[in-house]
């Protein structure tokens, strides 16, 4: 047995770019799956931690479902929009509420200050002045807007730190004015770090007071999301059901009807979160094992034509007391190899991918799983049998006088 | 040993027998009633008709005929790489195929890849070695279906390379080596499991007349070593080396003769 594995190695070797070009279908195949399946993982992971970060007393009320599938939108969309009175509503009312707030977003904005500009790429968000305390951010320099700010559409801005090290680079921000399209802001303050990840590192944004966005952005409208704390972690159910109380009293929901809106907590949103990584996760599985069997293909095409080109190297064989069952041993091992050569191939090339994407992502960490790897190995295998042993059969088969001939 | 018995078309085999056991030779194989028939469709083709034929240990045998005559197939069915359609077929002490009988038997494939593997050696007139495998490898192979381990097969390898003057090329490719040297590293590898039997089909075929002088010289002397060397060839003075000439015509022995040349001055005293 060693000896076959010995002698397939051997003719692997010796046909370098045909084994090259056999494996690059497994290969790639490999590859795609298992950094699809590091990056799924990793994204999960940054998921579960970021929901950490906001702390287990958090949850949030909004008008669409966290994740939004199909065509349910419409039924969605009909829906009453939550405005930031009704955060000043919960907070004033709620026992078991400690703070809400209010907030909208638009992206894809560009602040400037004196001859400096950032790219096309800032994220404004509109918040209430409880979003600080909700949020639990921390303010690094300066303060943060209040009540007094809201109420009077200031034009003032808290900085995320990516701008501030971007358009401050040896300044003071304090006081200075930037520019959010043609709008002038007073800088008042500049945020630590915030928790989080997206392509986007979450720094690079700015904050501004809700009236203010609304006036600035009205064409951004639309309905804000809510995120509410709890007083205590203990009273997390109170709290989420007095919210919902108070809510469908306000929205006017009549009894027996279902919520108008949408309430979760950071742990539902992983629960969601997660159902959506099975998906993506069957899905991965499917389009892998559709991709590999075509690379089982392959190999199985690359095998009959090696069996064909070295037939008289199997009548040679044959001739000097090879049994058949050497030579299908011989071909099958073959192309059990070369599938098992691009399964490591691919799971380098899927581990540097990980690497670079851990890199290219702030706060993702990309792992490849165990089970990806063992389940590489083992699928490969099978690949490798199933595709390989029509042509090593075939190479058994030959009549050793006829394959001697064999020109 | 002793100068060997001639043997007549058509002789009755028993009396064979006899006359071996009278001079003391051994017999190696034994053809009784051999037919090979294929069917082409709706032509049927007697490549061998009822050949009876016996070849004793050390024969040195050339065996001649135009092409068609069906040589290939005598030697295909020697070499146990093809089986008869009738008659029976001994190999030393075992039934090969017995197609007479009531009961056939007929050997197997692994049986018949075992005793190519272990009882002959070929060489063929293309060489067909191995062409990315190194002269050691590809007289190694017969040593690996045989199963034998790697520090064992090192020595015989070695061992057949030094017998046909290639030591020094072990590492070479075949097509590193010139033709005389590719044929010598084949009967490495037909020598390397010691065989009963070297089969080697128009030898000399793909070889100047210098070369195939060396390659000849390689087989007298193999057959000096109390080998049994069987040569098919068109080429009579190739033939001319062989101590005993059988001549096929349609698929029966035209002639089955002493080289008398070479048994006046035997080289095997």
């Amino acid at each position: 047995m060693i000896e076959y594995f010995r002698s397939a190695i051997y003719s692997l070797i010796s046909n370098k770019l045909r084994s090259a070009l056999t494996i690059l279908g497994i290969f790639i195949g490999v590859w795609a799956i298992v950094s699809m399946q590091s990056v799924v993982e990793g994204f999960d992971r940054s998921m579960r931690n970021m929901m950490a970060e906001f702390g287990t007393e958090s949850f949030f009320i909004q008008k669409f479902p966290a994740i939004v599938m199909g065509h349910n939108w419409r039924k969605y969309n009909r829906r009453k929009d939550f405005t930031y009175q009704d955060a000043y509503y919960l907070e004033e009312t709620g026992l078991y509420i400690q703070s809400v707030s209010a907030y909208m977003s638009t992206g894809a904005q560009t602040i400037k200050y004196k001859d400096k500009k950032t790219g096309p790429v800032v994220g404004v968000l509109g918040a209430t002045a409880g979003f600080f305390s909700t949020n639990a951010t921390t303010i690094a320099d300066g303060r943060v807007f209040n009540k007094n700010d809201e109420d009077r559409n200031s034009n003032v801005v808290v900085l995320g730190m990516d701008i501030y090290d971007e358009l401050f680079p040896f300044e003071d921000p304090l006081g200075k004015e930037v520019r959010i399209g043609n709008t002038k802001f007073t800088v008042v303050g500049v945020l630590n770090p915030l928790p989080g990840f997206s392509f986007e590192s979450p720094d690079n944004m700015v904050i501004i007071p809700i009236t203010t966005y609304q006036k600035t952005f009205s064409w951004s409208s639309g309905s804000m999301q809510l995120m509410l704390r709890a007083v205590s972690t203990e009273v997390l159910d109170e709290a989420m059901d007095e919210a919902i109380a108070l809510m469908r009293i306000r929205r006017k929901v009549e009894p027996g009807q279902p919520n108008d809106f949408e309430i979760f907590t950071g742990d539902s949103i992983i629960d969601t979160m997660q159902n959506m990584t099975i998906y993506i996760q069957f899905a991965t599985m499917g389009i892998a094992g559709i991709s590999l069997v075509v690379a089982g293909i392959g190999i199985m095409n690359i095998m009959l034509v090696s069996v064909i080109e070295r037939t008289r190297e199997i009548g040679t064989r044959k001739a000097v007391g090879a049994k058949s069952s050497a030579i299908l041993w011989q071909f099958l091992i073959e192309a059990i190899i070369l599938s098992q050569i691009g399964a490591i191939f691919g799971l380098i090339l899927a581990y540097i991918t990980s690497l670079v994407y851990t890199q290219l992502v702030p706060g993702l960490t990309a792992n490849i799983p165990l089970w990806a790897v063992i389940s590489a190995f083992g699928y490969c295998s099978l690949i490798g049998i199933v595709f390989g042993l029509f042509p090593a059969r075939k190479a058994a088969r030959l009549n050793p006088i006829d394959a001697l001939r064999y020109e | 040993m002793e100068v060997k018995s001639e043997k007549k078309v058509g002789e009755n085999p028993e009396k064979t027998e006899e006359k071996n056991n009278m001079t003391g030779q051994n017999t190696l194989i034994k053809f009784d009633h051999i037919s090979r028939i294929y069917q082409m469709g709706a032509e049927t083709i007697r490549a061998l008709d009822d050949i009876s034929l016996t070849i004793h240990v050390n024969d040195y045998i050339s065996i001649m005929g135009p092409s068609g005559s069906g040589k290939s197939t005598l030697m295909n069915i020697i070499g146990c790489l093809d089986t008869p359609t009738s008659g029976v077929y001994q190999f030393e002490d075992e039934i090969v195929c017995d197609m007479n009988s009531e009961k056939i038997i007929k050997m197997n494939d692994n049986q018949l890849a075992s005793i190519r593997n272990k009882k002959i050696g070929f060489v063929f007139q293309t060489f067909n070695l191995l062409p990315r495998a190194t002269a050691f490898q590809n007289v190694e192979l017969p040593l690996i279906y045989a199963g034998i381990p790697r520090h064992e097969r090192r020595e015989k390898v070695l061992k057949a390379l030094k017998d046909v003057s290639l030591a020094d090329r072990s590492t070479h490719t075949p097509s590193e080596l010139s033709g005389g040297q590719r044929q010598r590293v084949a009967i490495a590898r037909a020598l390397v499991n010691s065989p009963s039997i070297i089969l080697a089909d128009e030898p000399t075929g793909n070889l100047d007349s210098e070369t195939s002088r060396e390659i000849m010289v390689f087989l007298d002397e193999l057959h000096r070593l109390n080998n049994t060397v069987i040569i098919v060839t068109h080429e009579p003075d190739i033939a001319a080396h062989a101590h005993r000439m059988i001549h096929i015509l349609d698929g029966k022995i035209d002639r089955d003769e002493i080289n008398h040349q070479k048994i006046k001055n035997p080289v095997n005293v």
